[in-house]
């Protein structure tokens, strides 16, 4: 048969009509008009016509020797036996098989609901908001200092005004080589004279 | 006296009615199975499921060769298709009540047979496939000892022979061009029937079946050739 008409493969063939026309034309249920349609095209193609000769003697050949096995001798004496055992036996009634089925849903479904809330709990702790730490602070607006600090001020100093983190010294952020500058205390000046402007106090100027 | 007579009366006529009985039953059996063996699948169908044991008796003797037929040529093996062709009369006792007469028996007892050699199939070729696997695994070599099963057509008959041919060249063709083509040449169904049986629609069947054969005619050439 290599020569002639083969399908390709085992998936869609494109020739699907050809194989159905086929299939009728040798099983002989064809419609007689089809037929004849078909028979005229055979004499015109002898590959085709060769093709369809080679199908109708398999077939002959299937249908004449495919269905000579016998069946196992004591066949049938053997399933007697067997649905003996099986009434000694019986199954569990329909009713036990349901209560059964749903007894097996109803602990699956716990189980996942266990799940579902344990891994909600975890989820949640994880997700809760924490007391964040210093670096995680957001950074505070740049403010405009005065000329004379401008250059050692960096942009997330501390203002002086405000006062400085808990824990950290009053003199932090300024450079090494500049010498340091300690904040004024709280307590009003004796001088009597309130300056409300610190920065005018940490100039030096009188 | 007169309770005495009323009794009398009762007791007689209800005699007579148990020895008719008697006399229907002892009558029965023969007539009974001849009967049945008249009947058509669907109505022995509907007496096994009123509960005569008789008529699924009759069911497996009509279709044991049959299915015989159809578990052996799409399995190749005879010890499994004894097991399968049990195990399908098995489960035709035990559904016997989800049978609907909307249905043909030999469609829903062919459905039942397909279902489990489809399985057996399957299951076969994942045994084979996880075999070849687990010796590839090691690096060792192994010497396997392999049954002798050539066929020495010597020692059969010429119907043997084909027998033989037919069924190795049925075990090279894929399993969903076998399952249609035994099922339309070997058991002669009509393609509406196998397309219930496989699930497929009548033009897949069709030309599932010509492919098939297609198939066949390459591995079976050297039997059409007249013998020397």
């Amino acid at each position: 048969m290599a020569e002639g008409y083969q399908c390709t493969g085992n998936g869609d063939c494109s020739s699907s009509w050809l194989d159905e026309l086929l299939c009728e034309y040798v099983d002989g249920t064809m419609d007689p008009a089809v037929r004849k349609a078909f028979e005229e095209c055979l004499s015109t193609d002898p590959v085709l016509a060769q093709q369809v000769e080679r199908l109708c003697r398999t077939r002959t050949l299937l249908c004449r020797h495919g269905c000579q096995v016998r069946t196992p001798h004591g066949l049938q004496a053997r399933v007697r036996r067997r649905l003996a055992q099986e009434m000694m036996h019986p199954q569990p009634s329909y009713l036990s098989q349901a209560a059964l089925r749903v007894g097996v849903y109803v602990a699956a479904g716990t189980v996942i609901a266990a799940v579902v809330m344990a891994g909600l709990l975890v989820g949640a702790s994880w997700l809760a908001p924490q007391p964040a730490s210093i670096a995680d602070r957001p950074a505070v607006p740049p403010t405009v200092l005065p000329e004379h600090l401008g250059t050692y001020a960096p942009a997330t100093m501390t203002p002086l005004m405000g006062s400085p983190p808990l824990g950290v010294p009053s003199f932090i952020g300024q450079p090494a080589s500049a010498p340091l500058r300690l904040m004024p205390p709280a307590s009003p000046l004796p001088g009597g004279a309130l300056n409300s402007d610190p920065l005018q106090r940490t100039s030096g100027t009188p | 006296m007169s309770g005495l007579n009323h009794k009398a009366k009762t007791v007689r006529p209800g005699r007579i009615t148990v020895r008719r009985r008697k006399q229907r039953r002892r009558a029965d059996p023969n007539s009974h199975y001849q009967a049945l063996l008249h009947m058509c699948d669907e109505d022995l169908m509907l007496q096994f499921q009123v509960g005569t044991v008789e008529a699924f008796d009759i069911l497996v003797s009509r279709y044991r060769d049959p299915l015989t037929n159809y578990i052996y040529r799409f399995l190749g093996d005879m010890k499994e298709c004894e097991d399968l062709l049990q195990e399908t009369f098995l489960r035709v006792y035990r559904n016997r009540h989800s049978y609907r007469r909307i249905a043909k028996f030999s469609t829903w007892l062919y459905t039942i047979a397909g279902n489990l050699a489809r399985s057996e199939y399957r299951k076969r070729k994942r045994r084979r496939l996880f075999s070849i696997q687990s010796v590839n695994r090691d690096a060792e070599e192994y010497e396997v000892e392999i049954p002798d099963e050539t066929f020495s057509p010597d020692r059969h008959t010429e119907s043997t022979i084909q027998d033989h041919y037919i069924q190795e060249a049925l075990n090279q063709i894929p399993e969903e061009f076998r399952e249609v083509v035994v099922l339309r040449d070997v058991q002669q169904l009509a393609y509406e029937e196998i397309a219930q049986i496989t699930g497929l629609p009548m033009g897949t069947v069709k030309s599932r079946i010509n492919r098939g054969r297609t198939k066949l005619q390459v591995l079976l050439k050297d039997i059409y050739l007249p013998p020397q």
